[in-house]
């Protein structure tokens, strides 16, 4: 736990005293893993530790709570207001249905560019290939801001010209939709091209003979090669998925149809930072982490048995 | 236990700082945290997302060298400058001056965080406006200082209206007949609009119905959001939406601008700080808009409600009390501070005798018809009791979230309202306050 | 020649050129949408079409940005640089050395580092903010450089790519005839494992850095001090201002204007090192 620092001269000792490099090997590898382990144990398994240690106390005033308010052990009884809130099953399920709808819609999108530009007509690769990739250059904030306008009436043109109103209740989920669509779907299509890039030509120059055309080859040969590079995007946008906060944070500036607890994130964020009920905070937090990291683990376990 | 562990990871955190700084190499970022500067002045610490405040405060740090005022400008008050002051008293960092407005002085109050002043501010207790003054003494004790006040009225386009021969309304019932002729004389144009979006809002046009959402009675909270006042007024401006006389998007959005400057919207039911907005925002309408006061329930017993107005409170952790309080007095008594504000914005101090300056430096070239401050000390006069309640600001964000079904007709704002109640009753006991339901007897 | 061959070729050469152009198309016209509107003032913002130019006002609205509030957005400027910049550099080394370590040494606890490493990459950072958070007001650093610098450091990720690298591009024997020739393993690691894992360091580096640059829930919670703030979290805040004050309007969109154009013009100059380090991280 003490060492900290790579110690500069190291190497230098070491070769200077060679007759006993194996008491060395021991200790360099812990030296150069030591940084991150340390990381790691301060700013992820020392704070989930900590919030699992909050969420099992509430604050209560007394009175009219002008003398401040003072902690109580409630058990597991912030994990069951959580689960009990309805608005906090309502941002569960605005998430769930987003997912529903980007999953599927930016990943295949994402593969449709990139089987298209691995075809063997395309021109001008590079250039479609960056302007694709571009907006994932641009944080999600400004992303949000962006596109907010767009929305907006009389600002944007998107109002005039979809057939519903972007920013009405049934618009937003389209809208956010749409934001995160943008942001994600070039950098999936680069994943998935780079992938399709190292399939073996021969094996397609085979199937070419073999008398098949562009797509069927696209579906039966080359999808199947990049299986496990899906897998892997599906799992990273499954929890980015759940994460979802920045692009509805944005447009509530813009419209009533995001509610402050519009997704689990922001229902996190409201407990703490508006409501100041750490213990519910920290409760919806643990359980946020606890969905993604599960469902991750079931995306993987499919792709396992999948690929087998 | 709990204090133990709670060393060792802060040695661990700063063995980890440790390494950063090491490859950071001098980067100068660390807080500097000393309480006096190098000529000897206290160093105040002051969180305020007020337009303007820096200029103040370089104002009262040149003026004088004994007191020395650091500002943060921090997000306005619900995008996130309340929860950074309510966390930074929950985490032990809290400035020593904060900013507060009248509806967050409760809550605020409710996290223990602030200094009692009743005795500082004894002496000034007959210069400000008494609505503005009862705003920061809840239980007969003071704990903020007041600033500014923001009693709401009507602003409305003084010449469509004269070309159109539409009277300008006294009453709501005289609203609704306007918001009629409005929508004749041109179709795409509305009287006004009904922020749906924005609970403040729907607050100041209950406290111009006379129906506070919260007593205090004893040692508990009376919490009467569905009163008998509220349910009026939401039933009111439920027929308007109905009957398609108002709009309902939020204000100062770009779109609600370009409504205004296009004749879309003639009218805007605002707080003081409106006057502001249109100057800013439409600067090309100048000779077009007037102020005149808020429409009435009842002639006889004029009313409106406040939309807003800032007072800073004092961190009850903190050193140096007696400075921050001369900055406080200083920003709120001194006549050289709404003389720098007149520069930037038009300000309607809570201390009178500065309002008297601030009637005589802001220039009144915008508005057609009657003087702005004669319309607006006629609003501040005419504001009736009202008490926040210690869930104010979380009510506002419910208000939005239920009003948000309304521009669908998934629900109405009497419904809403009710939701709103039951919400806030719960709300309030799950935390441990003496509640009890409904008016006063 | 070979005419209705060649007509259904053209055909579909047309078909995926035009699905190609559309893409971009949608890609590209939001960004053209913010440089069109960064060069408007607040009037011509809501009254001239959304790509149409209106006056030039791009350097007064520059001028504005860089004036307001005493120079802040100078400050955000610099910290996103100092935020993204020393902490991708720093989190590569790290990533870099703790993969390689795991790929090619034995330590006690290698496996165990490596699940939780995996662990990591699955735990939302949304649903570590609050923690961090909490813990840090325990601590009494929040609203302090390194309440946002630290944890942004821990890329649980770049170590499973910087293990994949170091296992793809660092042959075994290389490492043994190191150690024949008495070298240590901390300088093999420098000297030699480092260099070969380059395309892939620089790809850790470069997406860190995106990461960093793009974040925007921790500074939230974490700082109250405008001048630590980063650009995203600066110009969210003063977003949240224009429904009072819209002449915030053009300040935040020429703001993210600058908050974009420095890594669109990265990414198309270091067009070549990052596309070859996805190829390699992608085998994996």
């Amino acid at each position: 736990m003490t060492i900290v620092t790579p110690d500069p001269t190291g190497g230098k000792t070491q070769k200077d005293t060679a007759p006993r490099p194996r008491r060395r090997s021991r200790l360099a590898p812990l030296v150069l893993a030591a940084p991150f382990a340390l990381l790691l144990l301060c700013t992820v398994l020392v704070p989930i530790g900590y919030a699992l240690y909050l969420s099992l106390f509430t604050e209560r005033l007394s009175g009219l709570g002008f003398d401040g308010p003072h902690d109580v052990f409630v058990w597991l009884e912030n994990y069951a207001d959580v689960l009990g809130d309805a608005a906090f099953r309502e941002s569960v399920g605005n998430v769930a249905l987003y997912a529903v709808i980007h999953v599927p819609l930016m990943l295949g999108g994402a593969l449709v560019l990139a089987l298209l530009l691995d075809g063997a007509t395309v021109r001008l690769r590079q250039v479609w290939s960056l302007a694709v990739f571009l907006p994932y250059a641009v944080p999600g904030v400004i992303a949000g801001l962006i596109w907010a306008y767009l929305y907006s009436p009389n600002i944007g043109p998107l109002n005039d010209v979809l057939p519903w109103d972007p920013l009405g209740s049934n618009g937003v989920l389209p809208s956010i939709v749409n934001m995160a669509t943008w942001q994600w779907m070039g950098y999936n299509m680069i994943i998935f091209y780079t992938a399709l890039r190292t399939v073996p030509r021969d094996v397609l120059e085979a199937s070419t003979v073999d008398g098949a055309g562009p797509i069927r080859t696209a579906l039966a040969i080359k999808v199947p090669m990049i299986r496990p590079t899906m897998f892997v995007a599906l799992v990273f946008t499954v929890i980015g998925s759940l994460q979802l906060f920045t692009e509805p944070l944005v447009l509530r500036s813009f419209t009533t149809s995001v509610t402050s607890t519009w997704t689990p994130s922001l229902y996190v964020y409201e407990a703490a930072f508006i409501s100041n009920d750490y213990g519910r905070a920290a409760a919806a937090s643990l359980l946020l982490a606890l969905a993604s990291a599960l469902l991750s683990a079931l995306v993987m376990r499919l792709s396992a048995r999948r690929s087998r | 236990m709990a204090q133990h562990t709670g060393w060792s990871r802060r040695a661990l955190l700063r063995a980890s700082a440790g390494t950063a700084a090491f490859a950071a190499g001098g980067v100068g970022l660390a807080g500097c945290t000393s309480s006096t500067t190098a000529s000897g002045a206290t160093r105040v610490t002051l969180w305020s997302w007020m337009t303007g405040m820096d200029q103040y405060v370089a104002a009262f740090n040149a003026a004088q060298n004994e007191v020395h005022v650091d500002l943060s400008v921090i997000a306005a008050g619900l995008s996130g400058g309340y929860a950074q002051q309510t966390n930074a008293i929950k985490a032990h960092n809290a400035p020593d001056i904060l900013h507060v407005e009248y509806q967050g002085l409760i809550q605020i109050l409710a996290t223990g965080g602030l200094r009692d002043l009743t005795a500082d501010m004894a002496d000034l207790a007959d210069g400000y406006s008494p609505a503005a003054w009862r705003s920061v003494r809840p239980d007969g004790r003071t704990w903020a200082v007041p600033m500014d006040l923001a009693p709401m009225a009507l602003y409305y386009r003084k010449d469509l209206f004269d070309q159109h021969g539409i009277p300008v309304p006294r009453d709501w019932r005289e609203f609704t007949d306007a918001a009629e002729l409005v929508r004749e004389a041109d179709a795409d144009a509305r009287l006004t609009t009904f922020p749906l979006n924005d609970g403040s809002f729907f607050a100041g046009m209950c406290w111009g119905a006379g129906d506070p959402w919260w007593r205090i009675e004893g040692d508990t909270w009376l919490v009467n959001v569905a009163g008998e006042g509220t349910l009026r007024t939401a039933e009111f401006w439920q027929e308007l939406m109905d009957a398609d006389l108002v709009r309902n998007g939020g204000t100062g959005t770009q779109d609600w601008i370009a409504g205004m400057h296009e004749g879309r919207l003639w009218g805007y039911l605002g707080a003081a700080w409106g006057v502001g907005t249109l100057k800013k925002s439409i600067p090309d309408d100048t000779g077009r808009w007037a102020v005149t006061a808020m429409p009435v329930w009842d002639t006889n017993r004029p009313a409106n409600g406040v939309q807003g107005g800032t007072a800073f409170g004092i961190s009850a952790e903190s050193e140096v009390a007696e400075a921050a309080m001369t900055f406080l007095r200083w920003l709120s008594t001194d006549p050289e501070v709404p003389r720098i504000g007149a520069a930037f914005t038009s300000p309607f101090p809570a201390y009178l005798p500065n309002r008297d300056v601030a009637r005589e430096v802001v220039p009144d070239d915008y508005f057609i018809g009657a003087p702005v401050y004669d319309v607006l000390d006629e609003a501040d006069a005419r504001v009736p009791e009202w008490t926040w309640g210690p869930n104010a600001l979380g009510l506002f964000s419910s208000v939005a979230d239920s009003f948000g079904g309304v521009s669908t007709g998934g629900t109405t704002i009497p419904a809403a309202v009710r939701e709103v109640q039951e919400a806030a009753v719960s709300t309030m006991r799950d935390r441990g306050l003496s509640v009890r339901e409904g008016g006063a007897a | 020649m070979n005419a209705p061959r060649g007509t259904s070729r053209w055909m579909s050469k047309s078909v995926v050129h035009t699905l190609l152009l559309i893409a971009a198309l949608y890609s590209v016209l939001p960004l053209i949408w913010l440089f069109t509107s960064a060069t408007k003032n607040v009037g011509d913002f809501s009254t001239t079409g959304a790509f149409e130019l209106g006056d030039w006002n791009l350097w007064s609205n520059l001028g504005d940005l860089f004036a307001e509030e005493d120079g802040v957005f100078l400050d955000w400027v610099r910290n996103s640089l100092l935020y993204a910049g020393l902490g991708a550099v720093l989190g590569a080394l790290i990533c870099a050395a703790c993969g390689y370590a795991i790929a090619k040494l034995d330590f006690p606890g290698r496996r165990a580092l490596f699940a939780v490493t995996l662990a990591g990459v699955l735990v939302p950072t949304t649903a570590l903010a609050l923690p961090l958070y909490l813990l840090a007001s325990e601590l009494r650093i929040v609203d302090t450089f390194w309440a946002v610098f630290i944890p942004l450091l821990t890329n649980p990720f770049g170590v499973y790519l910087a293990r994949a690298y170091a296992e793809a591009a660092v042959p075994d024997e290389v490492l043994e005839a190191a150690r024949v020739d008495g070298a240590g393993e901390l300088r093999t690691f420098f000297t030699i494992a480092l260099p070969m894992m380059r395309p892939g360091v620089v790809t850790v580096l470069l997406f860190q850095f995106v990461g960093i640059w793009n974040n925007f829930f921790l500074p939230l919670v974490m700082l109250t001090d405008p001048e630590l703030f980063p650009m995203t979290l600066g110009l969210f805040q003063w977003s949240s201002r224009v429904s009072q004050f819209p002449q915030y309007s053009p300040l935040v969109i020429t703001g993210s204007l600058l908050a974009v154009v420095p890594l669109v013009i990265a990414f198309i100059v270091l067009q070549r090192q990052w596309r070859s380090g996805l190829a390699t991280g992608s085998v994996k």
